[in-house]
């Protein structure tokens, strides 16, 4: 915004200022006939000055060529803002490598041949059991040929980036992402025991969300240079124009003319128009359950004394809501005192969910220029809707997946149901326990010992670190509702099997709840995991980073503690977590709700990270129960549970 | 679902309808009355995909049109309005590529449609009639090469107006 908005600067430009006035001048003394200059010859006059308009219009129209329009790019409100799609970093990247501009289509592809680079050796590692800087060489090297294709280089060839521009403006797909999906193929076959996501089922194209810089613009004036270049076409009817006069008379043609430098003209002198809004919004349930719709209802009045011609608004919608129905935005015009009212449905999601202030950009009739506002509404700010994990029906309790987690067999000799050993009487020791069989024969008393059976004491760890907010289905139940569903069931079946069940969170909130068994532990359990800020519906804007978190939470667990983590395993760093503490003697099982779907490359490419994921956590010696969208999560268990015991 | 930064069919629609005026008012030539149906097709496309270039692209062949009748002596009145259709076409199709962009296809935007298009209808239609009359009133009376003088100067001050 390096020019001021309300008046055009007209001294910048002091060459065709002069060349301007001089030819009004010439006009009006040629038009009026006065003999202050000699009668000018008509035809090379009518040559010079209409060819010289016709060039001039080439070049100022070329001008538009290398301008883009610049306008108020408003966030995407209608879906859930505080969760990612994985991969949908990858596919932006990918997007860029034929959108951006020269260099950064460079970086792009670089970035992107990096990732596959990288996925391709953690691949190898998996298959061949090698460390990764062993598989990273062996990759650099052209070794593998089972991915063959990641040694065909990502660069652009001369012209393609034109042919793909035009083949993804009609929908088609860009040569790089052909590319990168061929490589992404072969690494998906490579890895044993993928089978990947389901494309047919996954249903939804969320290829990543655009636009979803929120929190970018305070008010801003800019002009939009939407009428760049028209000087040019209007430059070019009074050339043709004029050499049509050479004919005789003054051609009609530059009539017709004056309309488009007046066109031209009109949009140079605008200003930006005055925004004073009064909004109101109003919703119309007080508390909503999970699942309702909301109904909201916004009113826009121009309180101000200018005519708004072009007036668009857009409503803050909560970044944890998504649009069902409707539109949160409208565009009009308003006179001063008048409003106009639009409503649209949201659907309720668990916790407190704040709108953000209206956005407000208004533009002058031509919209050469526009100015951007954030109007705080009046009325309703905010949606709360009840807490609603109690009600999700009754706990099916799995004796595998209570056995794996919760009660376990110790080595110790006591009280229990399976054979240990036998050894001699002591007295004291119950008469059920002697083995009267071993009296009857040899006449000495001999006390059978059992497997002592304890209860075991497992914390429930739920990942709500930024990067677990991510989701394959911006529609539906978002992964961090899906984790904190797990830990529910599974907290209320490890109870329900007589252990000691502990809450915790991988968060930059610290949420602890010591282990304890019983009925009151599974409500203290419920109300954590439904109110507590850790599991808020909005993505924590601080990192869960560093050691001091870490080794809190380490302090807090009892020595005999296992863990039981609810994660969606969509960073590496969460691998890296759950290694530390299975490795530091805290037996470690992760329920993994799986958010990678199979509608683009990057969706693909993130899926195949997280089977490398899983993969490595397994090597480790970690229980991993890999829960898909579609299956209900004892299914998953049970999968789980045949696995170990085979 | 994605958020479709395309117009509605309805809205872009109304881009047409300028575009076909013109198309009308260069009948009575015949290289003007192709160009210009050549040109509201590629519009209608352009705006339909929410192209600018596109846009742009229909509306100079539409201009090509103008020009192409101009030459061959079809009456100042046709030539304005043609003109006024051309240039009401383009800020049209331009604004509502400009809503799509921002506000996407859900949003309701006819009135802001309806309001740009008809503001540029008068405010074009304005200047061309008063192009007309002093062309009506001077007819004859005034040399071809000043009235192309004093257009040029005009442009060159815009040139210089510009930011």
């Amino acid at each position: 915004m390096s020019h001021s908005v309300d008046t055009p600067v007209v001294f910048e430009h002091p060459l065709a200022l002069a060349a301007g006035l001089t030819g009004v001048a010439l006009g009006l003394v040629a038009a009026v006939g006065v003999d202050v200059v000699p009668p000018l010859p008509e035809r090379p006059v009518a040559t010079a000055v209409g060819g010289g308009l016709v060039l001039g219009g080439v070049v100022v129209g070329a001008r538009r060529l290398a301008t883009s329009v610049e306008q108020a790019d408003p966030p995407v409100v209608e879906f859930r803002r505080d969760v990612e799609v994985p991969g949908a970093s990858f596919d932006r990247t990918l997007s860029t490598a034929v959108h951006g501009g020269f260099e950064e289509r460079a970086d792009a592809r670089q970035t992107a041949s990096e990732r596959l680079r990288e996925t391709a050796a953690a691949v190898l590692a998996a298959v061949e059991r090698i460390p990764v800087d062993r598989a990273s060489e062996r990759v650099e090297a052209g070794e593998w040929r089972d991915a063959g294709s990641i040694d065909d280089p990502l660069d652009e060839r001369t012209g393609q980036v034109t042919v793909d521009r035009v083949r993804t403006a009609v929908g088609g797909r860009s040569s790089v992402e052909r590319q990168a999906d061929r490589t992404v193929a072969e690494l998906a076959d490579a890895m044993p025991g993928f089978a990947g996501p389901d494309a047919a089922t996954a249903g939804i194209a969320s290829t990543g969300v655009e636009g979803t810089r929120s929190d970018d613009t305070g008010p801003v004036d800019r002009r939009t240079h939407r009428w760049t270049g028209v000087v040019g076409a209007a430059m070019l009817a009074v050339g043709v124009g004029v050499f049509a006069t050479l004919g005789g008379g003054v051609s009609s043609l530059v009539v017709a003319a004056t309309v488009v430098v007046g066109g031209a003209g009109y949009a140079v002198v605008a200003t930006v128009p005055d925004v004073s809004l009064a909004v109101e919004r109003r919703v119309d349930t007080g508390r909503p359950e999970p699942g309702d719709e909301i109904e909201v209802t916004v009113t826009v009045e121009n309180t101000g004394d200018s005519w708004l011609a072009d007036l668009r608004v857009v409503d803050g919608v909560p970044p944890g809501l998504r649009v069902v129905d409707g539109s949160p935005r409208y565009a009009t015009a308003l006179r001063p005192g008048e409003s106009v009212r639009f409503s649209y449905t949201v659907g309720a999601t668990r916790g407190g969910h704040a709108f953000d202030p209206v956005r407000a950009i208004a533009r002058d009739p031509s919209g050469a220029t526009e100015r951007e506002r954030q109007v705080d509404a009046t009325g309703a700010t905010s949606v709360e809707c009840a807490p609603d994990l109690g009600a999700t029906g009754a706990v099916p309790v799995f004796a595998q997946a209570a056995r794996q987690t919760g009660r376990v067999r110790t080595g110790t000799a006591g009280e229990g149901v399976e054979f240990h050993s036998v050894r001699e009487y002591r007295q004291g020791d119950p008469l059920s326990r002697v083995d009267w069989n071993r009296v009857a024969t040899t006449g000495e008393f001999a006390t059978l010992q059992f497997h002592e059976e304890r209860a075991a004491t497992v914390v429930v760890v739920v990942d709500a670190r930024r990067h677990a907010y991510v989701t394959d289905d911006l529609e539906g139940a978002a992964v961090p509702e899906r984790q904190l569903q797990a830990a529910d069931r599974l907290a209320s079946s490890l109870l329900s099997a007589g252990d000691s069940v502990g809450l915790a969170a991988f968060s930059p909130e610290w949420c602890w709840l010591a282990p304890r068994g019983g009925d009151t532990q599974r409500a203290r359990i419920r109300r954590r995991l439904a109110t507590h800020p850790a599991f808020g519906p909005n993505r924590p804007t601080e990192p869960f980073y560093g050691r001091p978190p870490l080794r809190r939470l380490r302090e807090a667990l009892p020595g005999h503690a296992q863990l039981v983590v609810c994660s969606p395993l969509c960073d590496d760093y969460a691998v890296e977590l759950l290694r530390e503490f299975h490795a530091r003697g805290y037996p470690v099982t992760v329920v993994s709700p799986d958010p990678t779907g199979g509608d683009s490359t990057g969706q693909r490419l993130a899926a195949i990270e997280r089977a490398v994921r899983l993969s490595r956590l397994r090597r480790w010696g970690v229980r991993v129960v890999d829960w898909d969208a579609d299956e209900p999560l004892p299914a998953a268990l049970e999968a789980a549970d045949r696995r170990w015991s085979e | 679902m994605t958020f479709l930064r395309q117009p509605q069919r309805s809205v872009a629609a109304l881009t047409v309808v300028p575009a076909a005026a013109t198309t009308l008012a260069l009948a009575g030539n015949a290289t003007g009355a192709a160009l210009g149906l050549v040109g509201t097709v590629v519009l209608a496309v352009g705006v339909t995909v929410a192209s600018r270039p596109g846009v742009s692209l229909g509306a100079l062949v539409l201009l090509g049109g103008v020009l192409a009748a101009g030459t061959a002596d079809v009456s100042p009145a046709a030539l304005v309005l043609g003109a006024a259709g051309a240039v009401v076409s383009w800020t049209t199709g331009q604004h509502v590529v400009g809503l799509a962009t921002q506000l996407g296809r859900e949003a309701p935007v006819q009135r802001s449609v309806l309001a740009h298009l008809a503001s540029a209808t008068v405010t074009t239609l304005s200047v061309g009639l008063v192009g007309f009359l002093a062309y009506r009133v001077s007819a004859g009376s005034v040399p071809g090469v000043a009235v192309g003088f004093l257009l040029a100067g005009v442009v060159a001050l815009l040139l210089a107006l510009r930011s």
